[in-house]
């Protein structure tokens, strides 16, 4: 795929409930995500970051409003469609890493061109090779129960990178990791993605972590409050 | 505030079916309330047996359906307690992040102990009381069965009021067991239970069982040759005994040695997750499909019983052969009944046990189509490798004592094999049973 592709969120909205009992969690947003840009979305708890990065990544569908990636709209495909296309052109970081505890870190890195049908020897090395530009060469065969909280979230980041996808979403990717580990993460989750040419959104309430993103989005009950660009991200 | 009263506390603010402790709760009770209803039904049947041998003028025939009944419900003793045993550990492993909640809160470990050994008490109390019911509604059909030219009462199949209180007090007592064994192998921390690593291998060593039984069956055979048919039976039913022991030593080894191999050679993921679960838990893959091991030890001797009983000859004889053909039936279906109950409620436990790493695999684009082959295969592969791996020993036992020509006759062969696949397709029965559970946690979680 060509990481240069658009992620473009019109007046999203997304409501719960019933009509008489229903939470608002998204009221009118709009985000643009350019090609390599990093996006950091913040906000207090129920302020509708998860719901934004679940809508953006089309695993929910909006009450109103459109979510289009390269000029598509993730309204229009379906279930099947969109599960394809979050398999192929987005990738997945998740708080603790939310390894196969049976497989071996190369496996579970290897795991989304496994299931998108590349050949196993295919898909191992391209696993490995991103294991060893993460620092994890030698940990191939250990299983996420023989790994330090650091290494598992850095299989995490081989796992959503291995695809070339054009998009990484982060929900709260370094929540489970002491500060230390927490930049060693971000760090290593950054430059992976700007070397690969993906953008990358990551839902945070931790300034630390938003710090390495070029844009900060703060939400508030459903709306974006206010955007802030960094010249300087931590780099 | 003492551990009770923690307990009755925890219990009226449990989050209910939609939570993963509550439904692994209700799956518990299920098993243990499967368990309960079919041990009393073959206990029932023994005490039938026992009951007619006791009567006035009964014959020495009598005395071996008592044998034979007696045998049956040893045999079963093995998937049932197997059973009890999953459904303990349903009852304590899925807690992790509840104990470990109590734990950073200050419960000491014997607190927490006591609460985890609480709740699978209650729930087997639950599930035993359910499957006293279930017994109750089994027996009009179960009196329908014809032993010895002759249906059952209802009477003579019930256990009683003693046998009812002996049954939901075993059935406890294996659940309040399998919890203490279970807790003392987790390591509840205040920060969760310990982590999953590498499993060591399984001995080589398991293997020498199958040398001292192959030796064993040779020596038996030797002595034995042209010994009267009763002795032949005697002897057929400890070495089936042995056979299924030796299994039971064997199973485990042979089905982490076909993961690996599986693992190895997988080309697409479901077949590689079905391996590597394997691996990571052969004695659980075993548990969950031994009964299909002992189902097709039964059917072989079913399936040759019935050659017998159609020489004819006519007589007492040809009764008790028919019978026995009809008790080794009966035998195959509770064994793949409970193999089924099994596999399902192992697997819906792993399930929920897996929700989180689910939900997230399936949000990054991965079709739960993968996910329901990858559980099916990690059921199939076992259930061939059990079933297969009994095949060759039945032979090895059956075929020194009444010769390998006996399995080329059509109807043994067509009976035996009609027999293994019905058992199998129970187990896989209960595998499919575990897809709703599936789909429940990915759609809760997503």
């Amino acid at each position: 795929m060509t990481p240069s592709r658009t992620l473009e969120a019109v007046a999203l909205t997304k409501t719960y409930g019933s009509p008489t009992t229903a939470t608002h969690a998204l009221a009118g947003v709009d985000l643009t995500v350019g090609p390599g840009e990093s996006v950091a979305i913040m906000g207090p708890s129920g302020s509708g970051k998860t719901t934004l990065l679940h809508l953006l990544a089309g695993v929910l569908a909006p009450t109103a409003g459109v979510v289009r990636w390269d000029g598509r709209s993730l309204t229009d495909l379906s279930d099947r469609e969109r599960t394809a296309l979050r398999r192929r052109d987005f990738g997945f970081v998740f708080q603790s890493g939310q390894l196969l505890p049976e497989l071996p870190a190369q496996e579970n890195a290897a795991l989304p061109l496994l299931l998108d049908g590349v050949g196993r020897a295919e898909a191992t090395a391209r696993a490995r090779q991103w294991l060893g530009h993460l620092g994890l060469a030698g940990t191939e065969e250990r299983r996420p129960g023989e790994l330090s909280g650091g290494q598992a979230q850095r299989v995490a980041i081989a796992r959503a990178l291995v695809g070339s996808p054009g998009v990484i979403f982060a929900d709260e990717p370094t929540g489970a990791l002491d500060r230390t580990t927490g930049w060693e993460v971000m760090k290593a989750l950054t430059t992976a993605a700007r070397a690969q040419g993906a953008a990358l959104v990551v839902v945070t309430h931790d300034t630390e972590v938003a710090r390495w993103c070029g844009r900060i989005v703060e939400m508030r009950d459903g709306r974006i409050v206010r955007e802030l660009q960094q010249a300087g991200a931590t780099s | 505030m003492t551990t009770l009263r923690l307990w009755f506390l925890l219990r009226r603010r449990s989050s209910g079916r939609s939570d993963p402790a509550g439904l692994t709760g209700v799956l518990a009770v299920i098993a243990f309330a499967v368990t309960t209803a079919i041990a009393l039904v073959v206990v029932g049947g023994l005490a039938a047996f026992v009951q007619r041998a006791l009567a006035p003028g009964a014959s020495d025939d009598d005395g071996t359906y008592v044998f034979l009944a007696g045998f049956a419900t040893l045999l079963l003793l093995v998937p049932l307690s197997t059973l009890g045993g999953a459904a303990a550990r349903l009852a304590v492993a899925r807690r992790d992040a509840r104990l470990a909640a109590l734990r950073l809160a200050g419960a000491t470990t014997g607190q927490v102990a006591a609460l985890t050994v609480l709740d699978a008490g209650v729930q087997a109390v639950l599930g035993a009381v359910v499957g006293v019911a279930g017994y109750g509604a089994l027996l009009p059909l179960v009196a329908r069965l014809s032993f010895q030219d002759r249906t059952f009462d209802v009477a003579e199949l019930w256990v009683g009021l003693p046998g009812l209180l002996a049954a939901i007090g075993a059935v406890v007592v294996i659940a309040l067991a399998s919890a203490v064994s279970s807790l003392g192998r987790v390591a509840i921390t205040p920060l969760g239970v310990a982590a999953r690593t590498t499993p060591p291998g399984l001995r080589v060593i398991r293997l020498a069982a199958l040398v001292v039984a192959v030796v064993g069956v040779v020596v038996a055979n030797a002595a034995l040759s042209g010994g009267a048919g009763t002795i032949m039976l005697v002897v057929l039913m400890a070495m089936v005994a042995a056979g299924m022991a030796t299994l039971n030593v064997v199973g485990p080894f042979v089905l982490g040695l076909v993961g690996r191999l599986t693992a190895r050679g997988a080309r697409r993921p479901a077949t590689l997750l079905a391996g590597r679960r394997i691996v990571d838990d052969p004695r659980g893959a075993w548990r969950s499909v031994g009964g299909v091991a002992l189902a097709t030890f039964i059917a072989g001797i079913t399936a040759v019983a019935s050659l017998f009983g159609a020489d004819g000859g006519g007589g007492e004889q040809e009764v008790l052969v028919r019978d026995i053909g009809t008790g080794g039936l009966l035998t195959l279906a509770i064994a793949g009944i409970v193999a089924g109950v099994s596999t399902g409620v192992m697997q819906a436990g792993r399930v929920i046990d897996q929700r989180q790493a689910y939900r997230n695999l399936v949000l990054a684009g991965t079709d739960t189509r993968v996910l329901d082959a990858a559980r099916f295969r990690e059921t199939l592969i076992p259930l061939l490798a059990a079933a297969g791996t009994a095949a060759v020993s039945m032979l090895v036992i059956i075929a020194p004592l009444l010769g390998l020509s006996t399995f080329a006759q059509p109807q043994v062969l067509v009976q035996y094999v009609l027999s293994v696949l019905a058992a199998g397709g129970l187990v896989l029965l209960g595998a499919a049973a575990s897809t709703p559970v599936a789909r429940r946690m990915v759609a809760q979680e997503a």
